[in-house]
């Protein structure tokens, strides 16, 4: 894809896939994986990032005989969801509306 | 190569960038991820992870680290400082979100009181240290017993547990600007618990984040605690005590899911303070404001009892038309605020199961009761 998945939207897509329930770091990546083409095959710095900037935050549960860390949004990250989301929909909006326009005039 | 002989050499590549609790933060990520893709996926996983070398240099830059084995550097405490700014911004540009946040239903029309007293002087008390100013960040996560947040004047932080049952599960980590402090049980559903966790912060620490989270059911009692920028505390069933916070200064929030919140202190000061319970309730001994601070104290089922006679006044909030300086809900029980006559709010807004009491600003003679219904 031509289109480069910058830091905060791909921050917005990990908080927005946690905001439907906490996840583990495998099943968080397929989620993503899922839906978006990165060829970045890690999340680790994103996840880092995201909890060091109080927007998520992690916990371990035991699973077969050993601990599997979680990782939970927190209401600011919500609220850091919510603006980024709100900026996101006037951005591709924007976007939308000119390569409309560009095709109709084509 | 197999799973083994690749994380052993992405860490050994690792140890060339990245300082030993990142290195071991990053095997703990792989390792979890092989386990949780499943043994016959092995080969898979090492194909989409691709040379482990250039993995690791990419997982060293993109966490800031740089050629060389280093800390942090001053271009990232700088990068902090703009986060810091970039979530403080919209925290206060986008109030509708946080009253979204604080209150999910429709709010009976707020009643206007007297906004124009100046203030004349700020209190001695506030403090408001440089947002994003670096500093340390606490991060406590128990299940189940009792945790106790102080700072004492000590060199190195202090973690004492005193618990019935396996204590072998309490970690805790600082590495000079991160402490972790882990507290876990063993996941069993007849897993019992009881003690008290004591985390002791040397006074002498510039904080930046602290956050408490109670994952099972356990009080938290935060005392003392020096100026940082944000104050978490998560509980589930439990009471929060938070005594004497006067220095926290961007975000503040206290939530419960059953048990009630003893608050008093400052709110924060760039910010929004919350102060929520499900069931139980929620009092609150205010100091003063010097301007603007949206308050939000919210409980479903129980009281919210505010002694604000020590509050300096509050200059008016407004975004976006609408205005506000103190929400207060309880959807069954009570509400009471009590406020000196310094204290002017522009909007004083919230509701209770039989009408919102205001008890003293201006211009309610002090002494009166104001029933909104």
């Amino acid at each position: 894809m031509a289109f480069a998945m910058g830091t905060p939207l791909l921050d917005a897509c990990v908080l927005a896939v946690l905001s439907g329930g906490d996840a583990y770091g495998y099943s968080l990546t397929q989620r993503v994986k899922e839906r978006l083409d990165i060829s970045e095959s890690t999340l680790y710095p994103v996840l880092r990032r995201l909890e060091r900037d109080g927007y998520l935050r992690v916990y371990d549960r035991p699973f077969q005989g050993r601990n599997r860390r979680y990782y939970a949004i927190t209401p600011v990250g919500r609220t850091y969801l919510d603006v980024r989301r709100g900026e996101w929909i006037g951005f591709r909006d924007g976007v939308d509306a000119l390569l409309k326009e560009e095709s109709e005039h084509g | 190569m197999d799973k083994r002989a690749y994380l052993s050499r992405l860490s050994d590549n690792l140890e060339r960038y990245v300082p030993d609790q990142e290195r071991w933060d990053i095997l703990r990520w792989y390792e979890e991820y092989f386990k949780d893709a499943g043994e016959g996926n092995e080969q898979a996983v090492i194909k989409e992870l691709g040379d482990p070398a250039t993995l690791a240099r990419r997982l060293a830059e993109e966490r800031g680290y740089g050629g060389t084995r280093r800390g942090p550097r001053m271009w990232q405490i700088l990068v902090g400082v703009v986060v810091v700014v970039a979530i403080a911004i919209p925290l206060m540009a986008f109030s509708p979100l946080v009253q979204i946040l604080g209150f999910r239903r429709v709010i009976r029309d707020p009643v206007e009181l007297v906004t124009t007293v100046p203030v004349e002087q700020a209190p001695s008390e506030w403090y408001e240290p440089a947002p994003g100013d670096g500093g340390i960040e606490i991060s406590i996560s128990a299940d189940g017993i009792n945790v106790d947040l102080h700072p004492e004047d000590i060199d190195s932080p202090s973690v004492r547990a005193d618990v019935s049952t396996d204590g072998d599960n309490l970690n805790w980590d600082f590495d000079g600007q991160y402490l972790y402090v882990d507290w876990y049980g063993n996941g069993e559903s007849d897993w019992k618990a009881a003690g008290t966790l004591t985390v002791a912060i040397p006074a002498s620490w510039e904080l930046n984040s602290v956050g408490i989270y109670m994952n099972g059911a356990g009080d938290v009692a935060v005392s003392d605690l020096q100026p940082c920028n944000e104050l978490y505390v998560e509980a589930q069933v439990g009471n929060v005590t938070a005594k004497r916070i006067v220095g926290v200064s961007h975000y503040l929030s206290i939530r419960t899911g059953v048990g009630d919140v003893a608050f008093d202190g400052l709110p924060a000061a760039g910010g929004s303070t919350y102060l929520s319970t499900e069931t139980g309730d929620i009092s609150a001994t205010l100091y003063c404001m010097d301007r603007s601070v949206p308050y939000d104290l919210h409980t479903d089922v129980g009281t919210v009892t505010v002694d604000g006679t020590n509050c300096g006044s509050s200059a008016s909030y407004s975004s976006g038309g609408s205005s506000y300086d103190f929400n207060a809900w309880a959807s069954v029980g009570n509400v009471s605020l009590t406020f000196g006559q310094e204290f002017v709010a522009g909007v004083i807004q919230g509701e209770d199961g039989s009408g919102i009491v205001v008890v003293g600003p201006s211009p309610v003679p002090t002494g009166t009761a104001w029933e909104i219904n």
